[in-house]
């Protein structure tokens, strides 16, 4: 009698300790499974195979001569739906209106050159975010338009409008030229 | 401010106006660039760059995390070693179950190779007798081949 309880204590002791063992072991298993099973990509697209990287200089950009407008995404996925483009920001923090505005500025000029671009990836170091685009050329413009005039407008002499935050001036390249700058 | 009669807009060139519409004009201008701004676009392109090697890394299963940390990441030991596990492991059910479990489990064992030298010691010890046994392996193979 004292034999079995000795054993159920030491059974229930074994239980006690390798119980969560096992258990944190299959979890990490797992997740590593259902990961591995999704895709090995840094940003998690499935069944992606990489198309096409910027190379920097020596990679020219793409040009779409319908909008007249020129970019190149940092990267191009190749998914069986087409491709997925990918913008790339080195900063922490969350994704900006004007990551995105560049992300389909470049997505509308890779299509110029025929690629078929149905999605665009815009990350930082902390942050994600999937944008899925218009079939038509002319919609995806569309979301972009007022950025486009504005740059060309500046381009051809006009002036800009200062968009001071302490956020933005912080990081601008002229903020010591500028006469707005709350940085 | 020079004028440009081109009307092609690069996106970055919209991307700035969206940011800031003002800071693209001063950079038609030519209004000068700080230098901590220099320094950060040099991080930022170091950054691309070796984003760019993680995604292409990526493209090739290149995990072999005990060999990585041991050996080194482009160590030739390493690169044998990922070897072994694409041609002998990979083709069959048991090897790609064990090199799922290995996953599973190395993140971990590394953590602590991290941490502790003599576990580092240790599994460099296993590891290189584990690449002889797989170099005898592969020289008897070949030579029942020949």
């Amino acid at each position: 009698m004292l034999e079995i309880s000795i054993f159920t204590r030491e059974l229930v002791l074994s239980i006690a300790i390798l119980g969560p063992i096992l258990f944190w072991i299959f979890l990490k298993i797992r997740r590593h499974l259902l990961n591995d099973s999704q895709s090995a990509n840094p940003l998690g697209i499935p069944n992606a195979e990489l198309f096409y990287i910027d190379e920097g200089k020596q990679t020219k950009p793409f040009f779409n001569r319908q909008f007249e407008v020129l970019g190149k995404p940092d990267a191009m996925y190749k998914t069986p739906t087409g491709l997925v483009a990918v913008e790339y920001k080195s900063r922490r923090g969350s994704v900006q209106d004007s990551d995105v505005s560049q992300a389909l500025c470049a997505a509308l000029a890779a299509r110029g050159d025929g690629h078929n671009v149905y999605q665009v990836i815009v990350k930082t170091q902390t942050d994600q975010i999937e944008i899925d685009l218009p079939r038509s050329d002319e919609e995806l413009f569309n979301r972009i338009k007022l950025d486009v005039a504005a740059a060309r407008s500046i381009k051809h002499g006009g002036t800009g409008t200062a968009n001071p935050h302490p956020s933005k001036c912080g990081s601008c390249a002229h903020k010591k030229s500028c006469a707005f700058t709350v940085a | 401010m020079a004028k440009s009669k081109s009307n092609w807009i690069s996106a970055s060139e919209v991307g700035r106006a969206r940011f800031c519409a003002h800071a693209l004009e001063l950079k038609y201008s030519g209004a000068a660039v700080s230098a901590s701004a220099e320094k950060a676009r040099a991080r930022g392109d170091a950054a691309h760059k070796q984003f760019n090697t993680q995604m292409r890394n990526a493209e090739r299963d290149s995990r072999c995390f005990i060999a990585s940390q041991v050996y080194g990441f482009n160590d030739p030991r390493t690169e044998a070693l990922r070897n072994w596990r694409d041609t002998v492991l990979m083709p069959t059910v048991a090897g790609r179950l064990f090199v799922k479990i290995y996953y599973a489990s190395s993140p971990f064992l590394v953590k602590v190779c991290r941490r502790l030298s003599v576990v580092n010691s240790a599994m460099r010890f296993l590891l290189d007798g584990f690449r002889r046994v797989i170099n005898v392996a592969d020289k008897k193979e070949l030579m029942d081949d020949a």
